[in-house]
């Protein structure tokens, strides 16, 4: 067999209409304008520095009488889990009967520099759940962390399980030494040391440089020209865009949390070795006695599914369950399958506890 | 001039269109008139930018040119990178269609022959980098390039803002690369310069400012002889998979995702390599160390002008936050005050009156908690924390790791009240008494 068969009159017809398909797609994309995101309303019931914390609204009401406060990244931004209201995380959880609750971490800035995970989670998490603990006057809430925030729940909630009712993780890093974390990988070399004193901060699009270098062919290409095609279709568009958009919103990183995360987790992958110590407190993982629920994601290109399930064997509680969505780390937040079967789940396993 | 109802955006929107249907039309009509004879790439005087080295991508990359300028932030970035993917895109079908254009080969000889002349590409690079000269990727599909480039964007942003500019040292700026003769000439001279007098310390600054950025240029040429390996790779798995394809590849897009597919399965096992581990390490510390040095150099310069500088905003920023670590434990020493001062008045007021008014005549004494309680304070430590106006459990409880430092200076005992987990029993002993 002959394994390429391009006719050249063929291959001309495909250029031309590559390129009239992209002189008509700016058309749309102009008439797109402001790519809107962060679809709820809701509304801040507290501040603290860079940091707010949001509640949602629901026309219904909820059903659950524990509060559930989601615990986001720093990496990127958390409107992620509220994209567009036929994708949003957020939506579904109200509409699964959960009083939602959600931490936007900001844009840290020079004042920020000196932050550190101490703060993040003995801190600023804590008070958080402090807030929501005399709001509804109960003793202990449920908690969900987003990735790297689920990192932070999952240390929160070893140090203080007497306030956690239930921790659910999704896509969250627990093992950062599995064979397949091209991140970690990368940065065993890295002189972090250095990188702090001399930036300070670390500035999102280095961040941002490193996660498309994970796949750089297709995110950095691939991606493009599959937008072409898509571009005769607002609605596929504007999508498109507000992925793009979010992609690209990477805010810095404050310098003493970065330095800590990526040697304690990264490099020295303390979590898994119970040799891991914030603000002066032990955090094993065994401490975790609560129901836990862990969500991941089989085609995660960031945090592997082998990261996430090693939770299992680290955590004491007795209620573990996981639950794997086929999909990658993104997927799992905005796909209309994660939006159909993720957020029900995680209300139902909620109310049962 | 754009009319009151068509934006200046349409017009040159619609001109676009219009052009590359012509400029496409033009390419229909010459391919049709040179299918007997030859290669429609021969004469190309009457197509509008064909002088070009790369006509396809060239005209793209001149419609974008004339149109993107008047474009917003976020969509002009998109627009960017979409159209840097199209060049690369094109760069591909153009080089596929000379090729297949004007003799009878097949489709699988030209495109192991164009294969053959990219591999080429990649080891000539391969060999140039390793004969010392720290040259730029070859353009291919201008994708690897484009890899090596937005790295090289954040590197050279960086070295702008070097603090060594050429007016002190000249040659500075061509001895960065010092791969020809003459820089490495300028070079050596730089770092043989004795270090002597008033300028002597800046001197030796800038001497290891160098010397780092030597290093940098060593790091930056192993990480281009890594990726000229992986590109070697590349090629050679795209000819194995070729030749296990069930269906055969009938355009271009499908050419080009199987492009894509290949070119992230090899890369994928090369940046979970340990030579990519070492070079990209090496590659980031190197470039650190430079700014490292750079902005030391740079701080001498702004002490002496009297201007604030890194290490002064860093001393702001650290002690910053050491206020509000101190605020934040005060707060919730003041929550916690403030909650037993309530329950005090409610249960004040639910005495009964001759009680209360016995209260009111006699002296008032705050109330002291028993904190011998808690194991490791006696009778005298706790003495010390009443004067310390620490006289309640909650105090000792809401106390946060920089107040436990500072008490534990009071009291001349450096690490007793954490070894001695002070605040985790005050806490739990709170929780008892609810």
């Amino acid at each position: 067999m002959n394994p390429i068969n391009i006719k050249p009159q063929d291959l001309l017809n495909e250029v031309r209409q590559f390129n009239e398909k992209f002189a008509k797609g700016v058309h749309s994309l102009m008439e797109i304008g402001v790519v809107s995101s962060g679809v709820t309303p809701r509304e801040e019931i507290y501040r603290d520095d860079q940091l707010v914390l949001y509640h949602y609204q629901s026309l219904r009401r909820a059903t659950n009488k524990t509060p559930l406060l989601i615990v986001y990244a720093l990496v990127n931004r958390p409107y992620m889990a509220d994209l567009q209201e036929s994708r949003s995380l957020i939506r579904g959880l109200l509409d699964a009967g959960q009083d939602v609750y959600l931490i936007d971490w900001g844009y840290p800035d020079e004042s920020d520099r000196y932050l550190d995970l101490d703060d993040y989670i003995n801190g600023y998490i804590d008070d958080c759940v402090d807030v929501l603990r005399n709001r509804h006057g109960v003793e202990k809430i449920n908690l969900l962390g987003i990735c790297q925030g689920g990192t932070f729940s999952a240390c929160y909630s070893a140090m203080h399980p007497e306030k956690i009712r239930n921790l659910t993780t999704m896509v969250t890093p627990i093992d950062f030494h599995t064979k397949d974390n091209m991140l970690s990988h990368w940065v065993q070399n890295v002189d972090v040391d250095l990188l702090v004193d001399t930036r300070g901060n670390i500035p999102g699009d280095m961040l941002n440089w490193t996660f498309l270098n994970l796949k750089p062919y297709s995110l950095m290409g691939q991606k493009y020209l599959g937008v072409i095609d898509l571009m005769d279709d607002p609605d596929a568009l504007e999508n498109f865009m507000r992925m793009e958009k979010w992609i690209f919103d990477s805010p810095d990183q404050a310098g003493e949390a970065y330095r800590q995360f990526i040697k304690d987790f990264f490099q020295g992958n303390k979590l898994m070795s119970d040799d891991l110590v914030i603000g002066g407190m032990q955090v094993k993982l065994k401490n975790i006695l609560m129901p836990v629920l862990n969500i991941y994601a089989e085609q995660d290109h960031l945090v592997p599914p082998g990261a996430s399930r090693a939770m299992k064997k680290k955590v004491g509680s007795k209620d573990y369950s996981e639950l794997s969505f086929p999909g990658g780390h993104i997927g799992i937040y905005v796909s209309g399958k994660a939006q159909k079967t993720i957020p029900p789940a995680i209300g139902d396993w909620l109310d049962k506890r | 001039m754009a009319s009151s109802n068509t934006s200046w955006f349409e017009q040159s929107g619609q001109a676009w269109v219009k052009t590359q249907q012509d400029y496409w039309q033009n390419w229909l009509r010459r391919m049709q008139a040179n299918s007997m004879t030859g290669n429609p790439f021969a004469s190309l005087s009457e197509v509008p930018f064909s002088g070009m080295n790369q006509p396809w991508p060239g005209a793209f990359e001149q419609w974008w040119q004339m149109f993107s300028p008047n474009e917003a932030e976020p969509i002009k970035d998109f627009m960017r990178r979409t159209s840097d993917m199209g060049k690369s895109y094109l760069r591909m079908a153009e080089a596929f269609y000379k090729a297949s254009s004007g003799n009878n080969d097949t489709s699988e000889e030209i495109v192991n022959s164009w294969l053959d002349m990219v591999q080429a590409g990649f080891k000539q690079w391969r060999k140039q980098l390793k004969s010392g000269f720290n040259v730029d990727m070859p353009e291919i599909f201008g994708f690897e390039r484009m890899m090596m480039k937005s790295w090289q964007e954040a590197a050279d942003a960086m070295m702008r803002g070097l603090a060594i500019q050429d007016w002190e040292f000249p040659g500075f700026s061509s001895a960065m690369f010092p791969e020809t003769g003459k820089a490495r000439e300028q070079l050596n001279k730089i770092l043989g310069m004795p270090a002597m007098g008033y300028g002597r310390e800046r001197q030796e600054k800038v001497q290891r400012l160098v010397e780092l950025f030597v290093k940098y240029g060593e790091a930056l040429k192993a990480y281009k002889i890594a990726f000229a390996g992986m590109g070697i790779r590349s090629i050679k798995a795209m000819k194995k998979k070729l030749g296990e394809l069930q269906q055969p590849i009938d355009s271009m897009r499908g050419l080009y995702d199987f492009w894509v597919d290949v070119n992230e399965d090899v890369y994928g096992k090369f940046a979970m390599s340990d030579e990519y581990r070492v070079v990209y390490g090496d590659l980031v510390n190197s470039l650190v160390a430079v700014q490292q040095a750079s902005n030391e150099l740079m701080e001498d310069v702004y002490q002496a002008m009297n201007l604030p500088t890194r290490t002064d905003l860093e001393a702001v920023s650290r002690r910053l936050q050491q206020v509000r670590r101190e605020n934040r434990q005060l707060r919730k020493q003041l929550t916690a005050l403030s909650e037993r001062l309530n329950k005090l008045e409610k249960a004040e007021t639910e005495k009964p009156p001759e009680a209360r008014r016995q209260t009111a005549s006699g002296k008032v004494s705050m109330q002291k908690d028993d904190l011998t309680r808690i194991k490791g304070i006696g009778p005298k430590i706790q003495e010390r924390l009443y004067e310390q106006g620490i006289t309640a459990m909650e105090q000792l409880a809401a106390m946060g790791q920089q107040s436990v430092k500072e008490l534990e200076e009071v009291l001349n005992a450096t690490g007793k009240i954490t070894r001695e987990q002070w605040i985790k029993q005050a806490k739990a002993m709170l929780e008892d008494n609810d």
